[in-house]
């Protein structure tokens, strides 16, 4: 077993954050995709939700796909709290997140494209193409049957390359 | 390994998170399929767009720590404790050689 997941298991945090030091940017770009605004709240929550399940965690399971889906659930129960929010703090979430300003040309390209698809698909997509998650690890992540996911990337795919490229698989 | 198996392990392919015999796998089937390039390019814009936007987390929570009943992290990023220390240790060495110069001085 893992010294720093045998030790975190054991209540120690300095171990935890080391555990968890790898997946730390990539999580966190992965909340800050899904909730904006409320990322760096619920990045908190999830890393301490995490550390209270820790003990339950068996080391059959991927580490990475355990963490993001927590970090799922978290995402998942802020947007519904934000969806009871007055509207005035909807649009302050809707507000852009910086980090695209010195982007290149095809950088730009591919953003367009994205933001031409829905929230699910751009997390699906990001968890696949960024973090390198297989499928069935991105279908249990976001909650979504393992068929609708290979349907959904084959579908993804396509309106890419048609966008980028003007290809056809 | 058919064309489909292999767009759909690129993603992994380019994260660098295959096992060499599939990684290999993947290699041989691009080069012998040129067809298939199109799917390696967006691969690749995709992975390099997602990344381009990773920025640095925020700090590691300090409740955890103080629920764990620890002392929280100190809030020296741990990349200069170490420049700190030598510091500490080359004011420790200079006032031990002004206490010494002034005391020949006096002397």
């Amino acid at each position: 077993m893992d010294t720093n997941l045998r030790l975190a298991q054991a209540g120690n945090p300095t171990a935890f954050e080391r555990l968890l030091s790898p997946y730390l940017a990539g999580l966190y770009g992965f909340i800050r995709k899904r909730v904006g605004q409320m990322a760096e709240d619920v990045y908190q929550e999830t890393l301490l939700a995490a550390w209270r399940a820790l003990p339950g965690f068996k080391e059959d399971a991927s580490l990475k796909t355990w963490l993001y889906a927590i970090a799922g659930y978290k995402c998942a129960d802020a947007l519904r709290r934000q969806s009871r929010q007055p509207r005035q703090e909807e649009r302050q979430e809707d507000a852009a997140v910086p980090g695209f300003e010195e982007d290149s040309a095809q950088r730009l390209d591919v953003k367009a494209a994205l933001s031409s698809l829905d929230q699910e698909g751009q997390d699906l997509l990001y968890l696949v193409y960024s973090e390198g998650f297989t499928q069935a690890e991105a279908a249990r992540i976001l909650g979504i049957p393992l068929g609708t996911i290979k349907s959904r990337l084959y579908h993804l795919r396509r309106h890419l390359k048609d966008r980028l490229e003007g290809e056809r698989p | 390994m058919n064309k489909d198996q292999v767009i759909d392990l690129l993603p992994q392919f380019i994260t660098g998170s295959l096992g060499p015999e599939e990684a290999l796998a993947v290699s041989r089937a691009l080069a012998n399929a040129p067809e298939l390039m199109a799917d390696l390019r967006l691969a690749l814009r995709l992975h390099d767009t997602f990344q381009a936007e990773l920025t640095a987390p925020p700090p590691f929570p300090q409740a955890l720590y103080q629920e764990a009943g620890q002392r929280p992290h100190s809030l020296i990023p741990s990349s200069l404790r170490g420049s700190i220390k030598t510091l500490r240790q080359a004011r420790g060495i200079t006032s031990s050689a002004i206490k010494m110069a002034l005391n020949f001085i006096g002397n």
